[in-house]
């Protein structure tokens, strides 16, 4: 066992010998070599180096345009601001003729205060589609005004009723009416019939 | 002469490994520069925000109240 050991061994020396005298070969082992270093190194060093330093320089781009982005919306937020401090007295306006809730007391008082103003006498007050909560209990309902239908039928002169009508879409809540008719009844009389609708938008939410 | 084959032929071996290596390595390093996440939260924050308001109707509706 020892001498093939050493029989192989020297042979192994010979050929070494050999092949390293050969032109062809003494070139290409040092290319071959070489080439598997780089290949190793590449691998293995460089690699994760390049990864980890153009993620580095990946994220700080993206943390410079978030950067760029936030300023900019400071800024609009700011502007957004100081026109909200102008227009601030305004705004009562606005939650005259749009509540956030019903409100409907208030308005039906409205009507007939100037109902007894002008003279004329309600018959019939309808309203309809009437929420039962002034709290939203969707996303939709929060995006959307909620409308609700009224019908309103009165009888006066026709003064009377025209000055009904003027003062009713004169309310600072806003009014939409989709329909005036005035027609004589058989008495004579002049018989007013309404029908619109009046809106809020719900302000709590509730889900 | 069977030798120098041999030897030619492990050297386009590993010199193309090398350059497929190298071309891997190029679009890895590439895709960690690109590939950037925000998170969600930041996203909406993010969101540009118009400061021009309409004032048009407010001025509608105070002139509708006087």
């Amino acid at each position: 066992m020892a001498l093939d050991y050493k029989s192989s061994l020297s042979r192994y020396r010979k050929f070494l010998t050999a092949a390293r005298q050969q032109p062809l070969w003494q070139a290409s082992f040092v290319l071959i070599l070489s080439l598997i270093l780089l290949t190793v190194l590449l691998l293995f060093v460089l690699r994760p180096t390049l990864i980890t330093i153009s993620s580095l320089l990946g994220q700080i781009n993206s943390q410079q345009q978030i950067a760029q982005k936030l300023d900019a919306k400071i800024t609009s937020l700011q502007q957004a601001q100081t026109l909200l401090n102008s227009i601030r007295p305004k705004l009562v306006h606005l939650d005259n003729s749009l509540p956030t809730t019903a409100d409907l007391g208030v308005w039906a008082q409205a009507v007939e205060t100037i109902a007894s103003g002008s003279g004329v006498v309600i018959t019939t007050f309808t309203l309809s589609n009437i929420p039962l909560s002034d709290i939203a209990t969707s996303a939709g309902q929060l995006s959307n005004l909620t409308k609700i239908d009224f019908n309103i039928s009165a009888n006066g002169d026709y003064a009377q009723l025209v000055s009904f009508v003027d003062t009713l879409e004169k309310l600072p809540r806003l009014a939409i009416l989709t329909s005036v008719q005035i027609s004589r009844q058989i008495d004579g009389r002049l018989n007013l019939t309404t029908v619109g609708n009046i809106n809020f938008a719900y302000a709590q939410k509730g889900y | 002469m069977h030798k120098k084959g041999i030897d030619r032929d492990l050297v386009i071996v590993l010199t193309t490994t090398l350059i497929t290596i190298a071309t891997w390595v190029g679009f890895e390093v590439y895709r960690a520069y690109t590939k950037v996440t925000i998170p969600e939260v930041l996203q909406k924050h993010l969101l540009p925000l118009n400061p021009i308001l309409d004032t048009k109707v407010l001025d509608q509706l105070e002139q509708r109240d006087k």
